[in-house]
């Protein structure tokens, strides 16, 4: 089967918690978290690349995006959608404006999204200029990172047939 | 005499207006169905100066890339440009040809996508696109695109299926926000029809320009592969990696393909736009006609290179010549803007600038923003004036210093239109000088692989200049500023270097010029200038003011960082 399964992580690293993605993305790089992640899978830190991403994302067979999400809820919770969730809130859900909704409106226009996609997103507490992420987005790191090793495991079994 | 009828004044707020990332707020005030007046605010603080004080100045271009998403590269550039000129470093040839590749594939595909994904839908009408017949925008692919093979009535009958579908999916994404039905837009059911096929052409054929990127970066859309010195890329006919023979190939037919799209469907494009839209949109926009441009691609080595894009001013609509540039006149005055500065001086130079906020604004929700300070954005100026950055001040300064490539471009579009060079200073004149700017660089790209190509082949595989790499033959204390060009004009870094650390750190980005708010003297900055006088029928639906601003291409993430949740554009009317 053609396409990769693509964990692309949106956001912006000097802004706090906007900087999830490049957080998340660091995480899973790391050789023990690598292991345990199926090997067709490709990590690409998209940053605030917007409209450039959609190569990527045309080339992926399944896309989990990891980005920091306003959905009013409180600060650190994790949120996971996909399917029509995704559809009907992709409005606008991301805290920067091409990062993942207007990107995923224009793949599905293009008709390069995958069929399958799921966003991860954390509520962010700050996204004041700094480096850091807040204590409470720090602590939800780890669960969305089992979300994302989740998805991953899925959509790989969905490929095997299972 | 009695008066009856005294029109309102009406202030409008949008907010945000940029269909990228990033958070600008325009308010502008319209009586008789004209923009009045206009204030521009960036609405989020940017704290990248900050960020950046006391790091190793070697890695400040891995941070200053981060500050816009979308202009990674240029950002990268003006960062180890400032630091190889505090440092007295001069690059080799080679760095210097691969960094003109990057930074030109980068404008080629930036402005492309401002013009199909940022832009075209403030002139293009997608409802209008949907009653389009096919054979009709056959015919007008034909004469307009000559040579683009995408023409027949099937493809058009297949792309408006393509449209009819999402727009029936009710989930519009990119077109949700459109005045669909708006009497401002002029253009033919078939014209409509046609830039919606390439919209969606140019979404496909961007996927094969960032492979240049790739090949040259290490990795998208973030390049690893700039160092002090030079580049940190393998160079060698025969090397497993980086550039050798076969990636000289590939970078050679996808330059001929971006060459192809350029030719053939951009500028094409461009042009019957703004055949449609000449009689308004050459007029309104105007500006401040001041530019600036430091130049770019530089074109030979040393201390002085020529630069295919030279550096220039044009001062009051004059393009009979252009001035020099000299850096120190400029300053970033902050007496409309959420800073202060130590001395309570209103303006100073980049290279003792200062980043301390002072937020003086009304606390949100707010309708309108009446203090006296109104932005997050200096206010920079040359010798006092206000100037233009971008596509136009480049291609205007190419003009006047009578760059023969610029001269045959801009006068043979301003012929097909039968307009004067004096319409340039406009709302279409910005979108036509992108354009126009984007086919010079398509057509220069593969000279520069050329010579990139000979220097391999004689056996210069020199990459970078690593003799200073070492802070211990630094000395104790060093300053220097990275001009470059990026899509959206002239960036600027500037860099105070003291014990190995970074003490001071300042760009100028293009956008706080083109939106910078007032300054001490209450002159109005180039997006506040450009948008007096204006029409705007509907202030509910002010498609006008986002075509003139959008023909700047601003980009709020480089002048200040993402702020808001919900990117609607709110549209706030207040008597």
């Amino acid at each position: 089967m053609p396409g990769s399964l693509l964990v692309l992580a949106v956001g912006n690293e000097l802004s706090g918690d906007d900087g999830l993605g490049v957080h998340a993305i660091r995480a899973l790089q790391s050789p023990e978290s690598l292991a345990g992640l199926p090997p067709e899978v490709e990590l690409l830190d998209g940053g605030t690349a917007g409209l450039a991403l959609l190569p990527a994302i045309g080339a992926a067979r399944a896309l989990v995006v990891i980005d920091a999400v306003d959905v009013g809820a409180v600060p650190g919770s994790v949120h996971v959608l996909t399917g029509s969730d995704l559809y009907a809130n992709l409005v606008r859900l991301s805290v920067h404006q091409v990062g993942t909704s207007d990107l995923l409106a224009a793949a599905r226009l293009a008709g390069m999204l995958p069929e399958r996609v799921v966003l991860v997103g954390v509520q962010p507490a700050t996204i004041a200029a700094g480096l850091e992420l807040s204590p409470a987005v720090a602590a939800a790191l780890p669960a969305a990172l089992d979300l994302v090793r989740d998805w991953c495991h899925r959509y790989a079994q969905v490929q095997e047939g299972v | 005499m009695t008066v009856d009828h005294v029109p309102a004044t009406t202030r409008v707020a949008i907010d945000p207006i940029s269909r990228i990332e990033g958070h600008l707020r325009i308010e502008v005030e319209t009586s008789g169905a004209v923009v009045r007046d206009a204030w521009s605010t960036g609405t989020m603080f940017r704290g990248i100066e900050l960020i950046l004080k006391d790091r190793d100045p070697r890695q400040a271009w891995v941070f200053a890339q981060r500050v816009c998403g979308v202009c990674t590269h240029v950002h990268a550039l003006a960062s180890v440009r400032a630091v190889e000129n505090a440092l007295g470093i001069t690059i080799p040839p080679n760095a210097r040809i691969i960094r003109n590749l990057m930074s030109g594939v980068q404008f080629v595909h930036d402005h492309v996508i401002h013009f199909y994904h940022l832009h075209a839908l403030d002139w293009v009408d997608v409802v209008s696109a949907l009653s389009a017949s096919p054979q009709a925008a056959s015919e007008l692919c034909k004469r307009t695109n000559i040579g683009w093979p995408n023409n027949s009535p099937e493809y058009f009958t297949d792309v408006r299926a393509r449209l009819q579908a999402f727009v029936d999916s009710g989930q519009l994404g990119p077109f949700a926000g459109g005045y669909w039905g708006h009497p401002a837009y002029v253009l033919s059911p078939q014209a409509n029809l046609l830039l919606v096929a390439h919209y969606l052409e140019a979404l496909e054929w961007q996927r094969q320009i960032i492979q240049i990127h790739a090949i040259l970066g290490g990795k998208n859309p973030h390049p690893q592969t700039f160092t002090i010195g030079g580049m940190a890329i393998t160079l060698a006919p025969d090397a497993p990696t980086g550039v050798n023979t076969t990636s000289l190939a590939t970078i050679g037919s996808l330059l001929a393909q971006i060459q192809s799209f350029v030719d053939q469907v951009l500028v094409p494009d461009v042009t019957l736009l703004a055949g449609y839209y000449r009689d308004v949109w050459t007029r309104v926009g105007v500006g401040t006609g001041n530019l600036l441009a430091y130049g770019e691609f530089p074109e030979s080595d040393g201390a002085v290179p020529g630069l295919f894009l030279p550096a220039g001013r044009i001062t009051r609509m004059y393009l009979g010549k252009a001035l020099p540039v000299d850096q120190s006149a400029i300053e970033e005055c902050v007496a409309r803007s959420w800073y202060s500065y130590s001395d309570a001086a209103a303006s100073k130079h980049p290279s003792v600038g200062e980043t301390t906020p002072v937020y003086s604004g009304p606390q949100a929700p707010y309708d309108t923003i009446t203090t006296e300070k109104y932005s997050w954005l200096k206010a920079p100026r040359y010798d006092g004036g206000v100037y233009e950055v971008g596509p136009l001040a480049r291609m205007a300064v190419a003009y006047a210093a009578r760059v023969p490539e610029a001269r045959k471009a801009i006068d043979g579009f301003l012929g097909r239109l039968d307009l004067k060079p004096s319409a340039l200073f406009s709302t279409i004149g910005r979108v036509a000088a992108r354009a126009l700017e984007t086919q010079l660089i398509a057509a220069r790209l593969p000279k520069w692989l050329g010579e990139l190509r000979t220097n391999m082949a004689a056996g210069d595989l020199r990459v970078a200049d690593t003799g200073k790499w070492d802070p211990a033959t630094w000395p104790a204390t060093a300053s220097g500023w990275g001009p470059t060009e990026a899509p959206r004009g002239g960036l600027g870094h500037w860099v105070n270097i003291a014990a190995g650390k970074i003490t001071n750190y300042q760009m100028v980005v293009p956008s706080t010029w083109n939106g910078s708010p007032r300054d001490g003297a209450g002159q109005r900055g180039p997006w506040e200038q450009a948008l007096v006088d204006t029409p705007l029928l509907d202030p509910k639906r002010p498609v006008e003011v986002l075509r003139t601003v959008h023909s700047f291409d601003p980009c709020m993430a480089c002048a200040v960082h993402v702020h808001r949740p919900d990117g609607d554009d709110s549209i706030v009317v207040a008597a």
